[in-house]
């Protein structure tokens, strides 16, 4: 599959993001039909926090099919993870990350983009970004996004490489 | 024929009408039936549109007469037609047929027609049919095969033959010269008088075989027709008594013929070079077979149009210019130019004319498609057909002007354009002009002469000699070939030109495809159709002065035949309203209701043609069409013409240079007021009003330390100055106390006593002081570069005065003091120029009503009035001395080798007419270079009193203080418009407009009228006023500004496409709804001049929670990994966000001379962006996206606020005074970087797709490094644009060359590791209608 299709944040219900399949590997990789899945974007309503400062933030996101489960990192001044990179990057990051945590409340419809993985055998979402949506109708197009994107791209791209 | 009436000449003359004659009813019968066949030749347009069949004489009639050869005291400037003579008197005549047997006998003439000429002999007589009046059946006997012509009418054949006159010739006529006169003196008479001889030259293409070199008779050549061989080229020469047969030999060009006894002689051509030739003699005879009615075919060229010789038969279409052109056919043009050729009478509009040796030239001019038939002095011009039309017989007056022999000098191709020239000029300046200023004469140069030569260059000239060396030496000559013209274009009158924009447009609108109507509260309306060309497109160049409309009061390009409105961004305060401008690079814009094309009217406006110039018919304009140009007076190509001498570009300079200047704010501009005719009271009041704060400051230009260049000084000797200056006023500030000199030409205009103030320090000037009311406590040393109407500029030094201590301008706008300025019409130049928002300087004087501004005046407002004799300039302040290289004044040339047209199409352009949120206007006339302080308290000013709202929100919060300005408003007969609208605040708007209609209550099927009664265009060129309803989009949302205005109050150039700022608009009730009032005003920003209807890509901008829209797909909305699918080079409509920055240049925007940008949202760009690479991602795929200018800004997030978490982090803390919203904008923090570095490039040395992973590496142009807070500031400032919402993005696919161009100008460095992606370019990038959207996709769903 060429770049630009694999690096693309796939657009999934909740209900399909929790029936993807993990492989085996280590760390496991996803798919859906088929088809390599490695960023998903997820809209809903936030319906839980679990906010530990300099830590994470967890929280859950309900889009009407299913709640996906989202984790926020909150620990890049201290984390070896990113200890090799430059400090004043790291700030800037972790800077970002506090203003999103910040954002996040139960109740708030937020989009958010990430890596997909798996949390002690449960589909979770490694948060990149999180906008909070000020607009009622987001919902209802991420929806309608969701449908045209599998019916128009990723279904046809399975039946392509199958074929 | 019996019944015939025999007419006399003298009767035809007293008639004194056009007519023709036969002796017989049936001859009438069968003339007047193939009269009728000729009078509409196919697809042909008479010079006179309905020219009339020539009348017949009611009764049958016949002429008897003698056709004779011309002689010298002939009336007629022709000198060579033949005449028809009775008894009594003579006319001019012509003979179809080569039968010459006529010459000399009497004849009756058995048809006619008969054009009167009133002062050449009385008319001129067409014979069609005629018999010889010995013969009783119209025929003659056939008694001989030959007919023989004494050259001389003394001569016959049976005289003895002189020795010396024996030669013959026995060939084909190839071509023949004009007539001309050689002055010779007779030396075999004893008195050596000089005399004029008369003569003419033939080449003959003789034959050479054994019959024509021996002595045989003239019978036997012609009887032996197959042994000759026409090859060997000899010249006859005619002259004297012989010159007479010019009339015959032209119609027997083509034409074996045998001339015998002629003698050879040696002839000097152009009086050094000699050749020996045959010269006609007095025995000298022309032989002629009896039936020649087949021409012998002689050399053919191949005619490719570049000046090849050859001969031309067509139908007169028409004649022009006093017969220098005749159009035949369908656009070909004969040029009849050399005042030598005489063309014959009988060349008249409907004629068959056949002629020969004519230069074929292809001038290959963009504009149209021609072929021009170039005369020379080989050239012979014969009528195959009489005319049937009623139409006037040309004749050829002799004139000896410059002009004549410079038309002459040129080439073909030329010489049609230059005629072309002379026939507008003559339209577009009759009555402003005389014809000898036009034209030139004798001994001067004309207004033609000198415009054609300043675009001619000298290959476009060719050297001319004499009738008979050119005619000798012809095939040497340069007139064979013909250099490219192609790059000359026409001017044209501006009616003839706003027909044409007409006519363009009907093509246009073919080409295009249908708008959806308007859809504002359920009720629709047509849509308005905006069309732009551009002057390399159109080809033409418009001559005219500019004026300002009396009924519109809007700035117009005018000549005699007609105006059109004009955007000009860089009209300097200081020109002659006199000036006449050429103005070549421009861009057009029709705008309209589309109606349906009647294809049968496109046709007849296919091209341009030069009749519409030749042939000027003042036409009402057809269609109701917004028409205006915009172009930019600083452009090389938009010269003021050297006509008038007194416009003088220095001239203007020095008025400015010295003296004392006040300087104004202006603060609003009142509408134009509508005169009521008939009330003598009201109209002659002034209609003009602007408001203004006096600021407390006075500038004074020194004058010196200037330096005229034309734009081509360094920016090192600018420095210099500059410094020099800065250090001259230090050492005068040290010196401050023992002797502050001041500059005598600066005293001079320092309260107008010159000499009392020469030589004096300020103690002594306290008087002076006084009288302007100052008490100079503080001085800011300045440079003042001052810019002329053309490419001069001028630096000098000068000094701000302020008077008061510490003076800050105060932003409470009480506290200023504001005066009302009222303007007369004669100034109303001065009313155009104006801006809200712009700085202006006044020359001071001792009775100066600015002097007696008092600070307590702001409470009551003063008025001062403002004529036309009161210059006002306008004046911008900057930090450093501007650059005034080639690369800033002319929009042509950039700087950066990433212009904004660099990777963009043409089409996304738009004209910026005004920088927004500046403290200068784009194109000031001085430019005043001061501390970066007193800009400070300059912005301060701006931002609190008159900065419009660009969004909802602003308007709430900047209410208070426009209001405050408003309620002050010196208006006295003015409402108090808070009073009126208990809920309404005044308020300034700036957004952009993407939709204008009337608004009549209940009429919610206009669009289907076909009267179009619910149109723009209807209220706009109506004098009435409408109710109407403007969608402005500002910050993503939409307001409806609805009011009644007249025509007067929209500024050219209004409508959907344009950025516009309302002025002083009131809130009706929400904030989305807002109302026009009598002082708001409209002030155009900027006009997008792409050739795509603005509405088309904007129509995602409509907010649906106010209007029911219907989806425009016009760009269908897809995914990328469609638009990569369907590689068709079609755009899409893209949802995206952005994951990443792979590349930003960001650049400092020169304010004070900003040109074309590329721009598409309202909002103010401080900042230029030549290009930006993003990642973008839609779920289906990833590709790269380019943009640039306001596009790179949106998907930047510029325009948005700082969080403060960013602005702590990184050390700004918000000072009190800085608590407002630009402070914490990336835009403002980005400008303030940007003015210390310059430019700054951005690059992604990590990852791609995952903006946390970003590698970014940040240079700047400028030696000083980047503090650490300013590039944590840009980093944050790209991961913020990477974790942003949802973007349209209107896009397509971009050309691999176009992508690998980029990444090389860029220098995109191969670590910059980037996976493979499809790359596409920003069009647009607005905010998403998420209801519209999910709509749609609903619909392409079920």
């Amino acid at each position: 599959m060429e770049d630009f299709f694999f690096y693309r944040h796939v657009k999934l219900l909740a209900f399909e993001l929790l029936s993807l399949t993990p492989s085996s590997s280590d760390p496991p990789t996803f798919s859906r039909k088929g088809m390599p899945v490695s960023r998903v974007e997820s809209v809903g309503v936030i319906t839980s926090r679990d906010y530990k400062p300099s830590k994470f933030l967890k929280f859950t996101l309900d889009d009407g099919t299913g709640c996906i489960c989202c984790i926020l990192w909150l620990n890049h001044l201290n984390s070896l993870y990113f200890s090799r990179r430059d400090p004043g990057d790291i700030q800037l990051l972790a800077d970002v990350a506090r203003r999103f945590a910040a954002e996040v409340h139960i109740g708030k419809v937020a989009r958010v983009r990430g890596r997909i993985g798996n949390y002690r055998g449960e589909v979770q979402i490694t948060v990149s970004d999180v906008v909070i949506e000020r607009d009622p109708n987001a919902e209802m197009l991420h929806w309608l996004d969701c449908l045209r994107l599998s019916r128009q791209c990723y279904d046809v791209m399975k039946r392509t490489s199958s074929n | 024929m019996e019944d015939a009436k025999v007419l006399t000449i003298s009767e035809l003359i007293r008639r004194s009408c056009p007519h023709t004659a036969t002796s017989s009813q049936s001859r009438s019968l069968k003339l007047s039936s193939s009269s009728s066949d000729r009078s509409s030749p196919a697809g042909t347009v008479d010079s006179n549109p309905n020219p009339k069949i020539l009348t017949p004489l009611e009764h049958p009639a016949l002429l008897i007469g003698t056709v004779t050869l011309p002689t010298v005291a002939l009336k007629c400037p022709n000198k060579s037609c033949l005449q028809f003579s009775d008894d009594l008197s003579s006319v001019c005549c012509d003979i179809l047929g080569r039968d010459f047997r006529v010459i000399g006998t009497k004849i009756r003439v058995l048809a006619w027609n008969f054009i009167p000429l009133k002062h050449f002999g009385g008319g001129f007589l067409e014979i069609i049919e005629w018999a010889l009046l010995e013969s009783s059946g119209g025929t003659y006997p056939c008694s001989s095969l030959m007919d023989s012509f004494p050259l001389v009418s003394s001569s016959s054949e049976c005289k003895t033959q002189n020795l010396k006159s024996r030669y013959r010739v026995h060939g084909a006529l190839e071509s023949l010269s004009p007539v001309s006169v050689v002055p010779c003196s007779d030396k075999s008479s004893d008195s050596s008088s000089s005399t004029n001889l008369r003569g003419f030259l033939v080449k003959v293409l003789a034959c050479e075989c054994k019959l024509c070199r021996s002595e045989e008779c003239v019978t036997v050549l012609n009887r032996r027709l197959d042994c000759h061989f026409f090859s060997k080229p000899v010249f006859v020469y005619f002259c004297g008594p012989a010159w007479c047969w010019y009339p015959v030999i032209v119609k027997l060009i083509g034409n074996v013929v045998t001339l015998s006894s002629l003698k050879k002689k040696l002839i000097f051509i152009g009086g050094k070079e000699s050749e020996l030739m045959f010269v006609t003699a007095e025995e000298s005879v022309l032989n002629l077979p009896r039936m020649i009615n087949k021409s012998v075919p002689l050399a053919r060229n191949v005619v490719k149009g570049n000046g090849e010789c050859g001969a031309y038969t067509g139908v007169v279409n028409g004649v022009y210019m006093q017969g220098m052109v005749v159009e035949l056919d369908k656009e070909v043009w004969l040029l009849l130019t050399d005042q030598q050729l005489t063309p014959p009478h009988a060349l008249r509009v409907g004629a068959v004319i056949s002629v020969r040796n004519v230069h074929f030239v292809n001038p290959k001019f963009s504009w149209t498609k021609m072929l021009i038939l170039g005369s020379c002095f080989k050239t012979s011009i014969m009528v195959e057909s009489f005319s049937p039309l009623e139409t006037g017989c040309l004749t050829v007056s002799q004139s000896q002007s410059l002009l004549g022999k410079f038309i002459e000098s040129l080439v073909f191709s030329t010489r049609l354009w230059a005629l072309l020239i002379i026939s507008c000029f003559r339209k577009m300046f009759s009555g402003i002009l005389s014809e000898k200023e036009i034209l030139g004469s004798k001994h001067n140069v004309g207004l033609v002469q000198k415009y054609s030569s300043l675009h001619l260059p000298s290959s476009m000239f060719q050297a001319r000699n004499g009738v008979f060396r050119e005619f000798y030496k012809h095939e040497s000559s340069s007139c064979q070939s013909e250099p490219n013209a192609g790059n000359l274009k026409p001017v044209v009158p501006i009616s003839t030109f706003i027909h044409h924009c007409e006519a363009m447009w009907v093509k246009a609108l073919l080409q295009s495809e249908d708008t959806s109507p308007v859809l504002c509260h359920g009720e629709s309306y047509k849509r308005l159709k905006r069309i732009t060309f551009q002057s390399e497109d159109i080809s033409i160049t418009l001559v005219g002065s500019l004026k300002v409309s009396p009924s519109t009061g809007r700035l117009q390009l005018a000549d005699v035949t007609g105006s059109i409105d004009v955007i000009i961004p860089d009209l300097p305060s200081a020109w002659n309203p006199n000036s006449i401008f050429e103005i070549v690079d421009y861009g057009l814009i029709v705008e309209g209701i589309p109606e349906p094309v009647n294809s049968s009217k496109l046709n007849q406006n296919k091209s341009f043609s030069c009749r519409s110039i030749f042939h000027y018919l003042p036409l009402a304009r057809g269609r109701n069409l917004a028409i205006f140009l915009y172009f930019h007076l600083s452009n090389a190509t938009s010269r003021n013409l050297p006509f008038y001498p007194s416009v003088d570009c220095k001239a203007n300079l020095k008025e400015i240079e010295k003296g004392t200047f006040h300087l104004i704010w202006i603060t609003h501009k009142f509408p134009l007021l509508q005169k009521f005719k008939g009330d003598l009271a009201i109209s002659k009041r002034s209609s003009m009003f602007v408001e203004a704060i006096v600021l407390p400051w006075y500038l004074f230009l020194d004058g010196k330390e200037k330096n005229i260049y034309p734009n081509k000084v360094s920016r090192d000797e600018l420095n210099s100055v500059s410094e020099n200056c800065q250090s001259r006023h230090k050492r005068r500030k040290i010196d401050h106390a023992s002797s502050r000199v001041l500059d005598p030409s600066l005293t001079d205009n320092f309260g107008g006593t010159g000499s009392k103030m020469r030589n004096c320090t300020y103690e002594e000037a306290g008087e002076e002081k006084r009288c302007l009311g100052l008490s100079f406590s503080d001085e800011i040393p300045c440079v003042a570069t001052i810019r002329g109407v053309k490419d001069y500029s001028l630096v000098c030094s000068g000094i701000l005065y302020c008077t008061k201590a510490n003076v800050k301008i105060d932003v409470n706008c009480n506290s200023n003091v504001k005066v009302l300025l009222e303007l007369n019409d004669e100034s109303s130049f001065n009313y155009q120029l104006l801006q809200i928002g712009g700085y202006y300087m006044i020359k001071h004087n001792i009775e100066d009503p600015f002097c007696n501004v008092k600070d307590s005046d702001h409470i009551t407002g003063v008025k001062i009035i403002m004529t036309s004799t009161t210059p006002i300039w306008s004046i911008s302040f900057s930090s450093e001395v501007p650059p005034n290289d080639k690369s800033i004044l002319d929009p042509s040339f950039q700087d950066s080798p990433l212009s904004n047209d660099f990777v963009l199409p043409r089409d996304q352009t738009e004209l910026l007419l005004k920088a927004s949120g500046d403290s200068s206007i784009p194109f000031s006339d001085v430019c005043l270079c001061v501390s970066t302080d007193v800009i400070g308290h300059l912005k301060e000013l701006e931002e609190s009193l008159i900065r419009p709202a660009t969004s909802l929100e602003e308007t709430s919060k900047l209410s208070t203080c426009s209001c405050t300005m408003a309620t002050a408003s010196l208006l006295s007969s003015g409402p108090d418009s808070n009073c009126l609208f208990s809920g309404g605040n005044l308020i300034s708007m700036c957004g952009d407009v993407i939709a204008v209609h009337t608004f009549d209550e209940g009429t919610a099927d206009t669009y289907l009228s076909t009267e179009g009664s619910g149109d723009l265009s209807h209220f706009r060129f109506s004098h009435k006023s409408s109710t109407y309803c403007i969608h402005v989009s500002m910050a993503h949302q939409t307001v409806r500004i609805s009011g009644s205005l007249g025509k007067s109050r929209y500024p050219t150039g209004f409508g959907p496409g344009i950025t516009a700022t309302f002025h002083r608009i009131i809130e009706m009730g929400a904030p989305d709804k807002l109302m026009l009032t009598p002082v708001s005003f409209i002030e155009i920003n900027s006009m997008r001049v792409c050739s795509e209807p603005y509405s088309k890509i904007c129509s995602n901008l409509w907010s649906t929670d106010m209007y029911n829209v219907a989806t425009e797909n016009l760009v269908s909305s897809g995914l990328i990994c469609q638009l990569i699918q369907h590689s068709g080079g079609n755009q899409k409509h893209l949802r995206c966000r952005v994951v990443a920055v792979h590349i930003l240049v960001l650049e400092k925007m020169n304010g004070k001379y900003n040109e074309l940008q590329s721009r598409t949202h309202s909002r103010p760009l401080h900042v230029n962006i030549p290009i930006a690479g993003f990642v973008l991602d839609d779920g289906s795929c990833c590709c790269r996206c380019w943009a640039n200018a306001a596009r790179a800004a949106t998907l930047l997030r510029l325009h948005e606020e700082l969080p403060e978490i960013a602005l702590e982090n990184i050390g700004y803390k918000a000072k009190p005074s800085q608590c407002n919203n630009s402070w914490s904008s990336s835009m403002y923090q980005l400008e303030r970087i940007l003015q210390k570095h310059g430019r700054i490039t951005v690059r992604n040395y990590g990852s791609m797709v995952d903006y946390s992973y970003q590698d970014l590496v940040i240079s700047a142009s400028s030696d000083d490094a980047l503090t650490c807070s300013d590039e944590n500031l840009l980093k944050f400032m790209i991961l913020n644009a990477c974790c942003s919402t949802v973007w349209t993005v209107v896009g397509g696919l971009m050309d691999p060359g176009a992508v690998s161009f980029l990444e090389k100008e860029l220098q995109v460095e191969k670590d910059m590791t980037m996976p493979s992606m499809p790359n596409i370019y920003a069009r647009e990038v607005c905010d998403v209608n998420s209801l519209s959207e999910a709509r749609d996709i609903i619909r392409e769903l079920i």
